[in-house]
C-alpha cells in the first residue's frame, strides 16, 4: 500500500483570482480584491483509492478538480500526477495522462455533442488513442454500452433521444472507453431520481472494484460519499478541513463543519437538527484566522487569529482545527 | 394547538392522528385526472389535508407531484390540458370549476406557493421591496407606509437581518438562501391558509436547507396554516410532514400518516423507494429495474406492475383502487 | 415459369403514395402559409430551371406588331416598349434572380463563416481587428455598399454577385461568431480537449457542425434580402445591362410609362414581390422548424 506511487499529489496548491473592482477603481490605489478559490491544498491520492470531495458552494471542489485535470493552472503550489507536474508534462506523458484520466461531468447532456451519434461519442476517445482498428469500433462500443447496462442499439441514437439517466450512462461509457486508470466525477449522480441514482452508484462501485480504478468523486451528499468512496476530504471555502476513511469520519467527525454537515443531512424520523447560523460567507477577502470561525459554535479567541493547518491527528486522519472534536 | 407545537420538538415517535383522513379537511382533492395532449399525466389523485397539517407529496420526477401543486394553484389552465375531478377548499365546492376571476382572489391571499429555484421565481428587474410589497398593496390594500413597515417585519421574521437595506436590493444581489427567504416572506405576506412548497430546498446547499425548512415550518405553525410539500427526499419528508402521499406515474399508490407509511410501507413502490435511500451504514442498494413509464406509454392496470416483483395477471389488467388498510390508503392488489 | 411475387412490392408502392399525400395534407392543415409559400417558391425555381420550355417566347424576341400591348391571349402579361413578351421575360428573369440570390448568399455565408470562426476562436488583437472589419461592413447599408462595389468593378452580373455577396458577409460573420462563442463554452468541447483531441479536429468535429446549421437557416432567410438588393441595383442601372431580362431592369424600363402602361413595371414588380414574400415565409418556417431555441429538439 505504501510502496505504490501516489496517482495525485497536491502540494500547497493555491488558486487565487483577482477581482477587479471595475470602473474608476482601476485608476485608484485600492488593490483588487482577492478570491482564494483554493488555499493551501494538500492531498494525496493513491492508486486504486476512492476519494470523495465533499463541500458546499464556494468550497473550491470544482476548482480543485479542474486543477487536477490540468484545465486550470494553479497560482501557487504544485499538482503532481505520478510524480510529474501536471502543468509541464511532456507531450508523451500528456498523451498518456489524457488517456488515463477520464472525467464525468455534472451536466452529462451538455458534455455530449448533440449532433453526434452515441457511437461516435463513445468512439471518440477510442479513435483518439487508436485503441482498436476502425472495423472493431462498433463491437467495442457495444461492449462498453453493455457494461453500463444499455442495449447495443443505443449506439445509433443521438443524445437528444435519450433520457437523463441514459445520458449519464453514455457519459460513463465514454469515460471508460479510453481504458482509464482514474475516473474523476463532478456530481455525477446529483439531480437524479433515487432509483436512477442507486443504479448508477452500483454501477460505478462495481466498475471501480472490477477494474481497480482510482476514483475521485465530487459530491455534496455525504451518504453517497459513504457508499462509494473509502476516503473523504471535506472542503470549506477553499481549504480541506478534514480527511480520513469515510465511515470513520462520518461516525466520529473531528471538525465542527463536518459535524454540521452530518447534522444537516436529513435522516429518517430525526427532527431537523440545530443548524449552522448564517450564510456561507463569500470567499472574497476573507478575514484572518480560521475561515470557519464566523459560523463555528466552538470558536475561541485563537481561532480568529491563527489559521489552523491540516494536521495528522491519528493514523489516516487529518483535520484543520485548533480545537477539534474529541469522541 | 399546544399538542401540535409540543409535537414538533420531539422525534417523530408518537403520531397524534389515528385516522387516515382528517376530520374537517381544509383541502380535498377528489379524483383529479389531468391529461396533456391526450396523454394521461394524473390519474384519479385523491387526498385530504386538514387545518394546520403538513402533507408531503413524494415520488420521482415525472410522477406528477409538481403538477398537482400547480393544479392546486389553478395554474394549469390551457387548451392542451384536460382536467377532471373536484377540488374542495375552504367553502368552495369545486375550485376547478371556478373561473379565473375567482382564482385571482384566492391566489396569494389564501393559497400561496414557494418554488424550487428562487433565482428564477423572483423577477430580476424589480427590487425585493417592490416584489414583497406587491401582494400587500394589491391584495390587502396597504398604503405605502404600512407596506414598508409590514415588509420589514416580514423580512425580519424570515430571518433576514438588515431588512431595510434589503428592500432596495435586487434578487441577484442575494445568495440562494436569502432569495428563498424572500420568497417565503412574499408567499406568507397575506397569511394564507394553504402554502404549497415545491422542492423549496433542492437548489440550496445542505446547511442552508435545514435553516429554510425550519423557517417554513415555524412560519406555517405560527399562522396555523397548512402546508403541502412536494419532495423527492423521503428522509426529509419523514422529518417535516405529518402525512405523506406517495405518487407513481400520476397515481397515488400509498397515502397516510408519515409514521405508518414510512416505517411500515405496504406498497411495493414505497418499499422500493425506501430501499434506494442511502444511509451512512448502507452496504448495498437494490434499486428497482428500469424507470418510470414514458408519458405516452402508460401500461394498462397498475402502472408499477412492469417493475414489481409481486405483479400478477390481475395487476396488469386492472388498476387497483385506493382503499383503506392498516391506517392508510393504498392502491395495490397485493399489499404487505 | 416462376411467378414473381410482386404483391409485396405493389403493397409498398400503394402504401407510399397515400402516406405522402397524407403528410402533405397534414402539413397544409398545420401550416398553410408555409406550404403555399414553399409551393410558390418552388414554382419560381421550376420556371428558372425550365425557362426555355416554359416561356412562350424567347426573352428578347421583339414582336413589332405588339408594342406596349396590354395583356391578351397572345401575350398573357402584355409586352414592353420593344414588343418583348413580359411573361417570358419574367420567366427568364427568374434565372437571374436565383443565380444572383444563391451565389451572393453563398459568398456571404462562406466569408462570414471564415471571419466568424476566426473571430470566435481567437482572442485579443486578432478578434478585435476582425470584428471592427465586420462592424465597418455592417455600418454601410448593403445597397450602398453594393453600389460602391459596382462603381469600382463595373457592371456585369458577376460583379453584382460579388458586390451583394460582400455586403452580406457582415451579418453572417456576426451570427457565426456569436454561435462559435456559445458552442466553445459548451462542456462537450472542453471534454474533447480533455481527451486529447487536438484543436483543429475539435473545430472540425464539434464546433463547425454546431455552427453550420444555424448558418444554413440564416442563409435561407437572407436569400430574399440578396434578391432585393440585386434588383435594386439593376433598377438603378448598376449591374446587369440591358437587354437582360432582369426584373429590376424591367421595372426601371417601365418607369417612364407607368401611368399609361402600368404592366411593364407592374408585372415584374408583382413577380418580385410575390417571390420575396414567399421566400421570407419559407425562411421563417425553416427557422421555426430547425432552430433548437425555438422548439424542443427531440
Amino acid at each position: 500500500m505504501s510502496e505504490a506511487a501516489p496517482i495525485f499529489r497536491l502540494l500547497d496548491v493555491e488558486k487565487v483570482y483577482q477581482i477587479d473592482r471595475g470602473g474608476w477603481s482601476r485608476l485608484g490605489r485600492n488593490p483588487p480584491r482577492r478570491l482564494a478559490a483554493l488555499d493551501g491544498i494538500r492531498l494525496t491520492v493513491q492508486a486504486g483509492d476512492s476519494v470523495a470531495l465533499v463541500g458546499e458552494s464556494g468550497s473550491g471542489k470544482s476548482t480543485l478538480l479542474r486543477v487536477l485535470l490540468g484545465l486550470t493552472e494553479s497560482s501557487d503550489g504544485r499538482a503532481l500526477y505520478r510524480g510529474d507536474d501536471i502543468e509541464t508534462l511532456t507531450d508523451e506523458k500528456r498523451r498518456s495522462f489524457q488517456r488515463d484520466v477520464a472525467m464525468i461531468y455534472q451536466d452529462a447532456r451538455a458534455s455530449l455533442n448533440p449532433r453526434l451519434k452515441t457511437l461516435d461519442l463513445i468512439g471518440e476517445p477510442i479513435r483518439q488513442h487508436a485503441l482498436c482498428p476502425e472495423s472493431e469500433l462498433r463491437d467495442r462500443v457495444a461492449a462498453l454500452l453493455a457494461r453500463v447496462g444499455m442495449p447495443a442499439d443505443t449506439a445509433d441514437r443521438y443524445p437528444g433521444q435519450l433520457s437523463g439517466g441514459q445520458v449519464r450512462r453514455v457519459a460513463i461509457a465514454r469515460a471508460l472507453a479510453s481504458e482509464p486508470k482514474v475516473i474523476v466525477a463532478d456530481e455525477a449522480v446529483s439531480g437524479l431520481d433515487v432509483s436512477t441514482q442507486a443504479q448508477l452508484l452500483n454501477l460505478l462501485r462495481g466498475l471501480q472494484h472490477e477494474m481497480g480504478l482510482t476514483l475521485m468523486f465530487i459530491t455534496h451528499d455525504l451518504a453517497v460519499a459513504s457508499y462509494l468512496c473509502r476516503r473523504i476530504a471535506v472542503m470549506y471555502l477553499g481549504r480541506i478541513v478534514e480527511t480520513g476513511p469515510t465511515k470513520e469520519v462520518l461516525r466520529n467527525p473531528l471538525h465542527p463543519y463536518t459535524r454540521a454537515l452530518l447534522a444537516a443531512s436529513p435522516r429518517f424520523f430525526e427532527p431537523i437538527a440545530e443548524t449552522l447560523p448564517g450564510e456561507i460567507p463569500s470567499p472574497i477577502d476573507l478575514p484572518p484566522g480560521c475561515r470557519f470561525a464566523g459560523r463555528c459554535p466552538r470558536a475561541a479567541q485563537d481561532c480568529r487569529t491563527h489559521e489552523p493547518p491540516l494536521a495528522t491527528t491519528r493514523a489516516n486522519r487529518e483535520v484543520a482545527c485548533l480545537h477539534p472534536l474529541i469522541d | 394547538m399546544t399538542q401540535q407545537s409540543a409535537r414538533r420538538t420531539e422525534p417523530r415517535g408518537q403520531s397524534v392522528l389515528p385516522l387516515t383522513h382528517p376530520r374537517e379537511p381544509l383541502l380535498s382533492l377528489v379524483d383529479i385526472s389531468l391529461a396533456r395532449n391526450g396523454h394521461s399525466v394524473l390519474d384519479r389523485v385523491s387526498f385530504d389535508l386538514g387545518r394546520g397539517e403538513t402533507l408531503g407529496l413524494v415520488g420521482e420526477s415525472g410522477a406528477g407531484k409538481s403538477t398537482i401543486a400547480l393544479v392546486a394553484m389553478g395554474l394549469l389552465r390551457s387548451p392542451a390540458v384536460t382536467l377532471e375531478g373536484r377540488m374542495q377548499f375552504a367553502g368552495h365546492e369545486n375550485l376547478l370549476a371556478e373561473p379565473e376571476a375567482g382564482w385571482a382572489t384566492l391566489r396569494g391571499r389564501r393559497i400561496a406557493m414557494i418554488f424550487q429555484d428562487p433565482a428564477s421565481a423572483l423577477n430580476p428587474c424589480f427590487t425585493i421591496g417592490r416584489q414583497l410589497g406587491d401582494p400587500l398593496r394589491r391584495l390587502l390594500g396597504f398604503d405605502r407606509a404600512a407596506t414598508r413597515r409590514r415588509s420589514i417585519e416580514l423580512l425580519e421574521s424570515a430571518g433576514l437581518n438588515d431588512a431595510e437595506a434589503r428592500l432596495a436590493a435586487f434578487p441577484h444581489e442575494l445568495s440562494g438562501g436569502m432569495q428563498q427567504r424572500v420568497m417565503i416572506a412574499i408567499a406568507l405576506a397575506c397569511n394564507p391558509e394553504l402554502l404549497l412548497a415545491d422542492e423549496p430546498t433542492s437548489a440550496l446547499d445542505v446547511t442552508i436547507q435545514a435553516q429554510i425548512m425550519q423557517l417554513i415550518l415555524s412560519q406555517v405553525r405560527a399562522r396555523n396554516a397548512s402546508c403541502i410539500f412536494v419532495l423527492h427526499d423521503l428522509a426529509l419528508a419523514s422529518q417535516v410532514c405529518d402525512r405523506i402521499v406517495v405518487l407513481y406515474a400520476g397515481q397515488v399508490v400509498e397515502a397516510g400518516p408519515t409514521e405508518s407509511v414510512l416505517r411500515r410501507s405496504l406498497h411495493p413502490y414505497t418499499n422500493a423507494l425506501k430501499s434506494c435511500v442511502i444511509e451512512f451504514d448502507t452496504e448495498t442498494l437494490t434499486p428497482p429495474e428500469g424507470g418510470l413509464p414514458a408519458i405516452g406509454a402508460m401500461p394498462a392496470g397498475c402502472r408499477f406492475a412492469p417493475r414489481c416483483s409481486r405483479a400478477t395477471a390481475l395487476c396488469t389488467s386492472q388498476t387497483p383502487p385506493l382503499r383503506s388498510l392498516e391506517g392508510r390508503d393504498i392502491a395495490c392488489w397485493h399489499p404487505g | 415459369m416462376a411467378v414473381r411475387d410482386l404483391s409485396g412490392a405493389d403493397r409498398g408502392v400503394r402504401l407510399r403514395a397515400p402516406t405522402l399525400l397524407r403528410f402533405l395534407a397534414h402539413q397544409l392543415a398545420a401550416r398553410p402559409f408555409f406550404v403555399i409559400a414553399t409551393a410558390v417558391s418552388l414554382a419560381f425555381l421550376f420556371a428558372a430551371i425550365f425557362a426555355p420550355w416554359v416561356a412562350p417566347y424567347a426573352p428578347n424576341f421583339q414582336d413589332s406588331d405588339a408594342l406596349m400591348a396590354p395583356p391578351s391571349a397572345a401575350h398573357w402579361c402584355g409586352t414592353d416598349s420593344f414588343g418583348q413578351d413580359l411573361l417570358s421575360r419574367v420567366i427568364f428573369g427568374t434565372r437571374y434572380v436565383f443565380l444572383i440570390g444563391f451565389s451572393s448568399v453563398v459568398i456571404g455565408a462562406a466569408g462570414g463563416l471564415a471571419i466568424g470562426l476566426a473571430a470566435g476562436l481567437t482572442q485579443g488583437a486578432v478578434e478585435w481587428g476582425l470584428m471592427r472589419f465586420v462592424d465597418a461592413i455592417l455600418a454601410l447599408p448593403s445597397l450602398i455598399m453594393a453600389i460602391a462595389f459596382i462603381s469600382i468593378l463595373g457592371p456585369g452580373i458577376d460583379k453584382v454577385i460579388y458586390a451583394v455577396g460582400f455586403a452580406m458577409i457582415g451579418p453572417f460573420a456576426r451570427t457565426v461568431r456569436a454561435d462559435v462563442l456559445q458552442v466553445r463554452a459548451q462542456a462537450f468541447v472542453e471534454a474533447a480537449g480533455l481527451m486529447g483531441v487536438d484543436r483543429l479536429r475539435i473545430i472540425w468535429r464539434h464546433i463547425l457542425p454546431n455552427v453550420i446549421f444555424p448558418l444554413a437557416v440564416q442563409a435561407t432567410i437572407r436569400i430574399a434580402e440578396a434578391i432585393l438588393v440585386s434588383s435594386a441595383l439593376s433598377f438603378l442601372g448598376l449591374g446587369v445591362v440591358p437587354p437582360a431580362p432582369d426584373w429590376g431592369l424591367m421595372i426601371s424600363e417601365g418607369r417612364a410609362f407607368i401611368s399609361i402602361v402600368p404592366w411593364i413595371s407592374g408585372v415584374p414588380g408583382a413577380a418580385l414581390a410575390l417571390l420575396l414574400i414567399s421566400l421570407s415565409i419559407v425562411g421563417d418556417g425553416v427557422r421555426e422548424q430547425f432552430d433548437p431555441k425555438l422548439r424542443a429538439n427531440r
